[in-house]
């Protein structure tokens, strides 16, 4: 079986530090997601989940990755982050205890924790379900994401992994 | 094929899944010592404080084993291996064949020598079983004494707190969560309990349990010779690997049982994972146990994924922990107890301490190489110091910018940060900590592929360039 | 403001709207003039307007639309002779002793020429034709036609070329991204340019700083120039272009040279201009080994012995007064293309006195040119490419129409990939990421998206100058070279009618 995979890639060349991925994500991850609202109005604190990592010319935006195998979902406690069917990696809100093993377990630091109505959870990148290309990609003036959705290998019976020993 | 696993536990979880992803067909049969599906077994302190209702408690959506095609025998546990025979024996003497065989069977708390600690009211704290005794108790308790201050005891003590019990913590060592901790931390953590009003005794130990005529705990005497008051006792001092069933089987124990890279024993087709295993230390370069939720979920995917015929390699594993309570945020990996300005020759100790925001960050260095780190209160991109220690990259060229103010993405969201106005060059000649700092083959084989750290590090000879 | 002298008045204000301002910092990232900068304090991005050139880049940015750059409000007192700008100049110079650098094109209220000239229509008793439904060639061959065209026959009794006819370039489009150099722009503007001339059939000019070996794979689509400093220049570049251009002169600063400043030499570009990294890369006023038509015909040659005479070789002059002559003397040297380039044409770096003073109008300069070589039966030697300010389709195919045989665009290149004629390319901190070698600026030209708009643009204005050629009942872009008569002008005097050999609207 083959299925889509959906990724965002973050393009290093391209990437110019403006941050408005960050912008986008966390306008499409307010209670209103219109910009001006969501920054000065909403009782939310504006929350990104990609993050612009930028020292000089290097700077990129990193959000989750959707590994094959997640260091979060190993590390999850409570069992809230889950791989779905279609390869993403979500978080179950409403099972999160929000106990921060996912946050230090991720090597790309692509999650963090999220206060929302005083209530703390883990959040990442959704790939935003609502939308078409995700808000990040949609909004990068300088195509430095690009969203991948190429066919992948499946799920079941993955090819074997060739693993370098370390 | 049939693929026994001896325990119910996140081990097993992976282990199932691996197994699924690679042989659809075969049988597969779990022992589960409790009468319960798999679950979140950290959680049993949330639940006991309240915090997290029973119904979350399973670690899989409901109809996991029979949406796999997992056979459970529930209420059974093993107690004993033939393996020339190729089967198991479980409680009441019956007797199980098995093709592959994976013991996910945990460890067992550690009672320690203390005099009546048998009885009613003295309780470790690692399973339902557990909370469900201290739970019934609860509301005959006013006080309690939770002996040790490791990451079982403290959770224990904020739930036993949150339920309005009052908790004195007696722990040996001198530091509050000893193997996660330094000085410093420890300081900060004993304020917070301090501020929270739950007592605590370092550097000494219960020496006896006091006991009334109907045998009812009234309170617990120290080496010390002080006398604490209290009804119940919650022993959580560690946990040991729960090997006793395994002795006459032929299968090698050190601490734990012992395994090599695919996670298989000494015997062939017997693989082991989780609490129970003595595994490869990625940091130390030796074999240990790690009792660490984490690590026994790889394990048991690595377990399950050679069983069914995989060729999976355990590269290693590295304590990783993340306590928060009573509002006193940890998160630490690896050595994170090395003392800045001891073991000066070995390790490089670099430290960050912001003591108006709590913010303490403190990173282990040897042979250039992360060792471990520790950070307070502010932990949002800790995981990005775990990824340096998966990778053991050589960290020289950036290693100072480790424990700098903030990452350059905090800094930005904190509207108060710094008090000089920024220019556009100032934010281009930010050098926080980051991806950005590591090199650029490394950052650009990871962000376009989203490998297992560990297992791709070919990077050992380069260095950063920015 | 404070610390800055009193003399220093503002061109333009920002103005921003705090009801709309999220404090993203976006635009404190992205004005690389420090004229927006971020109180942590107040927690206020806020602006500093003397430091505004007017790029909107920030502008362009905002996620909330809360900037707005605006001419600064503030006023001298009225004077119809000395304007605002003459005052800020004279100010600057008083201060700083200096000449008052800047970049782009002649921005002062010269007259335009293709503003006074209408193009012709087919009515009745001619027919137009539709480009949509019938073939329509913009293909234009570039250098050196013959005399007259032989024919022999064969022992089979088939006709066959007797003449020898040496290398034209092909262009599908008769439009050419103008000469701008490896270290005026960057390699991302390069690759750009290169993608898009290969994807449109056309050609792009490398300017005088030499070409990048990443680039050696559009070679075909390349023309390669050697200039008075000969930065880059070895056979390998000569080898692997399509045609070679000798840089005389440059439309916006007749006369004089140039000079990369050393900051901006890098590494790559060092390896390119073959100059040392951070050595000033002076390129001399004149050529010092061309000082009669003579030499120049040593060194035209002397390039094509150099390429087994397999490539036309261009020579590119400034438009000045008796351009005419000038070109006539490099068609006999024996140049396949010669290049005028009108005083609108841009620069990297000049001095402000010499861009908006110095040179000719592009279009008289053409008219006259092509007019001279007609005149002496030689304008089949050379092809001409006008340069210098065209600015649309229409520019183009009045440009044709007066005598080119194809146009460079250097000023419209760049205003397709995000210019906005802020004209501070001298500083090195072009905020659009042209001309700017800091990677870190640098990043925010991509070239794929630049080489798409490019293509875009060439691909808008050809279907344009087909619609044009249609209307005029021409099927090829050659038909119409020269041809005045298809021309008529408004607003012009006499002599400049005449000069132009243009007749007056209605005649």
């Amino acid at each position: 079986m083959r299925q889509i995979k959906r990724r965002i890639y973050p393009i290093e060349e391209n990437c110019m530090g403006c941050r408005l991925c960050e912008v986008a994500c966390a306008v499409e991850h307010s209670k209103t997601k219109d910009p001006i609202s969501a920054f000065l109005e909403e009782g939310w604190e504006p929350f990104s989940h990609t993050v612009v990592e930028m020292i000089g010319p290097v700077s990129f935006s990193l959000s989750c990755r959707h590994c094959d195998e997640p260091y979060c979902v190993e590390a999850c406690i409570s069992g809230a982050l889950r791989v779905e069917g279609d390869g993403r990696v979500v978080v179950y809100e409403e099972v999160c205890v929000a106990c921060g093993m996912c946050v230090v377990s991720c090597p790309w630091g692509a999650i963090k924790p999220r206060k929302r109505d005083g209530v703390v959870k883990a959040a990442k990148c959704d790939l935003c379900p609502d939308r078409e290309v995700p808000a990040c990609v949609a909004a990068c003036p300088n195509r430095a994401l690009i969203f991948d959705t190429a066919l992948g290998p499946g799920l079941e019976k993955v090819e074997e992994e060739e693993i370098i020993e370390g | 094929m049939r693929y026994v696993i001896a325990g119910n536990s996140v081990a097993t979880v992976a282990a199932i899944e691996a197994i699924r992803k690679r042989d659809d067909k075969g049988e597969i049969v779990v022992i589960s010592p409790e009468a319960r599906t798999a679950y979140c077994r950290p959680l049993i302190t949330y639940h006991l404080a309240g915090q997290v209702p029973a119904e979350r408690l399973p670690y899989r959506q409901e109809g996991f084993y029979k949406a796999q095609g997992v056979r459970v025998l529930y209420n059974r546990a093993l107690e004993g291996l033939e393996p020339e025979k190729g089967r198991v024996v479980l409680t009441g003497g019956e007797k199980l064949e098995f093709d592959r065989l994976l013991l996910a069977i945990g460890a067992t708390p550690f009672i320690p020598p203390i005099e009546r600690v048998e009885g009613p009211g003295v309780y470790p704290f690692t399973s339902m079983d557990h909370m469900e005794a201290v739970e019934a108790q609860l509301k005959d308790w006013r006080e309690v004494v939770v002996v040790g201050a490791g990451m079982i005891g403290i959770k224990t003590a904020e739930a036993l707190h949150a339920r309005g019990v009052k908790v004195t913590i007696v722990e040996l060592l001198d530091k509050i969560l000893p193997i996660v901790l330094d000085e410093a931390s420890s300081a900060w953590a004993r304020e917070t309990l301090e501020k929270a009003g739950v007592e605590y005794v370092l550097g000494d130990s219960v020496v006896a349990v006091e006991r009334n005529a109907q045998g009812d705990v009234k309170g617990v005497t120290l080496r010390s010779g002080t006398f604490i008051p209290c009804q119940g006792v919650i022993v959580a001092v560690g946990v040991r690997p729960n090997v006793a069933p395994l002795s006459g089987s032929g299968v090698d124990i050190n601490k734990g049982v012992l395994v090599d890279d695919r996670m298989e024993t000494s015997l062939e087709n017997v693989f082991a994972a989780g609490d129970v295993v003595e595994a490869y230390d990625l940091i130390l370069g030796a074999k240990r146990p790690i009792q660490l939720w984490p690590l026994a979920y790889r394990q048991g995917l690595i377990a399950g994924a050679n069983m069914a015929g995989g060729r999976k390699r355990y590269v290693g594993g590295f304590p990783i922990n993340s306590v928060g309570f009573l509002g006193f945020k940890v998160a630490s990996a690896g050595l994170s107890t090395v003392e800045p300005g001891v073991e000066e020759e070995s390790f490089e100790v670099m430290v960050f301490e912001d003591k108006e925001r709590g913010v303490y960050r403190k990173v282990v260095v040897g042979n250039n190489r992360l060792m471990g780190f520790l950070l307070l209160n502010d932990t949002s991109r800790a995981g990005v110091y775990s990824g340096l220690i998966w990778s053991r990259m050589d960290i020289s060229l950036f290693k100072d910018a480790l424990v700098e103010e903030v990452s350059m993405p905090e800094a930005c969201r904190l509207a108060a940060y710094g008090l000089e106005p920024w220019s556009f060059e100032s934010m281009r000649d930010f050098r926080r900590m980051g991806w950005a700092l590591f090199p650029r083959s490394y950052r650009k084989h990871f962000t376009a592929m989203p490998s297992r750290i560990e297992e791709v590090c070919a990077f050992e000879s380069e260095v950063c360039t920015i | 403001m404070l610390y800055d002298s009193v003399f220093v008045f503002p061109n333009f204000e920002v103005e921003r709207d705090y009801d709309k301002c999220i404090v993203c910092k976006a635009c404190v990232q992205q004005c690389t003039f420090d004229a927006t900068y971020y109180l942590p304090y107040r927690a206020r991005v806020v602006s500093k307007d003397t430091n505004c050139v007017g790029c909107r880049r920030c502008e362009a940015i905002c996620p909330t639309g809360a900037i707005k750059i605006r001419r600064y409000q503030g006023e001298f007192k009225d004077n119809a002779y000395w304007t605002p700008r003459d005052l800020k100049d004279l100010y600057k110079q008083a201060e700083q002793g200096g000449v008052i650098l800047t970049g782009g094109g002649n921005d002062r209220p010269y007259p335009v020429y293709w503003d006074h000239i209408l193009l012709d229509a087919c009515q009745v008793t001619n027919p137009s034709i539709d480009p949509l439904r019938e073939p329509m060639e913009l293909r234009t061959y570039l250098g050196r036609k013959p005399d007259r065209v032989e024919i022999r026959y064969n022992e089979d009794g088939e006709p066959e070329l007797k003449t020898q006819i040496v290398p034209n370039l092909v262009a599908e489009v008769p439009v050419i991204f103008a000469p701008m150099s490896y270290g005026a722009l960057n390699l991302n503007m390069h690759r750009a340019e290169a993608a898009a001339a290969k994807a449109m059939g056309t050609y792009w000019n490398t300017g005088e700083g030499g070409l990048h070996r990443e680039l050696y794979p559009y070679g075909d689509h390349t023309i390669v120039q050697v200039a008075s400093g000969r930065f880059g220049v070895h056979a390998e570049y000569l080898q692997v272009s399509a045609a070679m251009e000798i840089k005389i002169g440059q439309g916006a600063k007749p006369g004089i040279g140039g000079h990369l400043p050393g900051g901006k030499v890098d590494e790559e570009i060092s390896k390119t201009r073959m100059i040392p990294v951070g050595s000033d890369a002076l390129s001399p006023a004149p050529h010092h080994d061309i000082y009669s038509i003579e030499d120049l015909r040593q060194l035209i040659y002397a390039l094509k012995e150099a390429t087994n005479y397999e490539k036309p070789v261009s020579v590119k002059i400034a438009a000045v007064h008796n351009v005419a002559a000038i070109a006539s003397g490099i068609a006999r040297a024996g140049a396949d293309i010669i290049v005028l380039d009108g005083f609108r044409g841009g620069t990297g770096a000049s001095p402000a006195i010499v861009r908006d003073n110095v040179g000719i109008p592009i279009e008289m300069a053409l008219a006259a040119v092509d007019q001279r070589l007609r005149d002496e039966g030689i304008r089949n030697w050379v092809s001409i490419i006008a340069a210098g300010g065209i600015r649309n389709s229409g520019d183009v195919i009045k440009a044709v129409a007066l005598g080119a045989d194809a146009v460079y665009i250097g000023t419209a290149a760049l205003l397709a990939v995000g210019c906005t004629l802020c004209h501070k390319c001298y500083t090195g901190k072009c905020a659009w990421g042209i001309t700017t070698n800091d990677p870190y600026i640098a990043k925010r030209l991509n070239p794929e998206i630049a080489a798409e708009r490019l293509t875009n643009l060439l691909k808008a204005w050809a279907h344009e100058m087909k619609e044009m050629l249609g209307l005029m009942g021409i099927n090829a872009i050659e038909s119409l070279r020269g041809n005045r008569l298809r021309l008529r002008a408004v607003g012009l005097s006499r002599e400049e009618m005449e000069i132009l050999g243009v007749l007056p609207a209605g005649a």
